[in-house]
């Protein structure tokens, strides 16, 4: 390899490097949108993750001060999101998204549960818990937990949350950065996919459609699985 | 392919300089604020909070930011933006508040820029309006009504 060869590949890299500086800058000019990536693309079916995921194996308190596990779901569908009731811009979005669902889901939904698990246990008491879900439907189910079972739940849908200091004096002011997916568990209780924020309600009603026909065979099939797809399976 | 690679480089930096050589030449005079579509949705559950959401635009010719905001219906306001990282969804304060760019506008919406609505005084019922008192770095004062209602 001459050095005169070399030389051609350095100044084609730095020619690169420019290209992409510009490109970048130029779209971070003209499309902020773009660059914020808020509008993901609607995955038909949700995103799949893997067939046979479990479910995290932990007691939760539900919205009328009862223990909760996902066992006590089984035989619904379950579509579940993570969320708190103090977030009156991006929570109120979902949650709407999750009576859609139901509404367009018609007499099937009987096979669905909705539930919304609160990230901010701190505010998020049983009680404001059921003022909050139910102001979207009567049948929602909400739920919390103390922090270390949050965060193997959270975790085990592959998702993070994290309390953030609060901005002013009040201790009780504080936001939650939270995944914002829509889960999909099956009747089987297996976690079957999810869909990002804003993926159209259309999208989340075929995936439960699909999970419910599938229902009935699934026990057979899990057997089948490799334990190579459920590397967080719960014990 | 060289060629090819140096003659978009080449575009990409004349678009670049033209973009910014123009930006300074529209920074002229003052700026010239109005507000539409600004609406809220009503408060959740017994919440004590909601988001408020507009158009704000700055036919002037020079940029502004939005500072801060006040209302009779409640105690504490902020100016938010919600980002969106690998899925995971983050609101923050905007402590220097939101630039209005000149000749442009900036549209508050859901899971981007809003303003929080906290410690409401009072219901929300849908159908309704209140008022909010937006105030800009360059001093100009800007009352709004926010029209209660589903997005």
């Amino acid at each position: 390899m001459d050095t005169k060869s070399d030389g051609f590949k350095v100044l084609l890299g730095v020619i690169g490097g420019i290209v992409a500086i510009v490109v970048f800058g130029l779209v971070l000019s003209f499309a902020p949108e773009l660059a914020r990536g808020t509008q993901p693309t609607p995955t038909p079916g949700g995103i799949s993750v893997g067939q046979y995921r479990g479910v995290p194996n932990v007691t939760l308190i539900d919205q009328d001060n009862r223990p909760i596990t996902f066992d006590n779901l089984r035989g619904r569908a379950v579509v579940l999101a993570f969320g708190y009731t103090h977030c009156p811009d991006v929570c109120p979005l979902f949650m709407s998204d999750m009576r859609k669902i139901k509404q367009a889901l018609g007499s099937e939904s009987d096979k669905v549960a909705f539930m919304l698990i609160s990230v901010d246990p701190k505010r998020d008491t049983p009680e404001a818990l059921k003022r909050y879900v139910t102001a979207f439907d009567p049948s929602f189910i909400g739920a919390t937990a103390d922090d270390a079972t949050l965060q193997k739940t959270v975790y085990a849908f592959d998702g993070v949350y994290e309390i953030q200091k609060p901005t002013g004096n009040d201790p009780n002011s504080y936001t939650v950065a939270h995944t914002a997916f829509i889960y999909l568990i099956g009747p089987d209780g297996k976690w079957k996919s999810k869909f990002p924020f804003g993926t159209p309600v259309n999208a989340v009603v075929s995936g439960v459609r699909d999970v419910l026909r599938a229902g009935g065979t699934s026990n057979t099939t899990m057997k089948m699985s490799s334990p190579l797809t459920s590397p967080l399976q719960s014990p | 392919m060289k060629f090819k690679s140096i003659f978009v480089a080449g575009l990409a930096v004349i678009a670049l300089v033209a973009c910014n050589a123009s930006a300074p030449s529209t920074q002229t005079g003052t700026s010239d604020i109005t507000v539409k579509d600004a609406w809220s949705r009503p408060p959740m559950g017994g919440m004590a909070m909601t988001a408020a959401y507009m158009v704000i635009e700055n036919t002037g010719g020079s940029p502004d930011a939005l500072v801060s905001i006040s209302s009779d219906v409640a105690g504490s306001l902020e100016i938010h933006e919600t980002k969106e990282n690998n899925g995971v969804m983050q609101m923050q304060e905007l402590p220097n508040g939101l630039e209005i760019p000149a000749n442009g506008s900036v549209t508050l919406k859901p899971a981007s820029y809003h303003i929080m609505v906290m410690d409401l005084k009072r219901e929300l019922q849908i159908g309704e309006t209140y008022k909010l008192m937006l105030r800009f770095k360059s001093g100009k004062e800007l009352p709004v009504d926010v029209t209660v209602r589903e997005p």
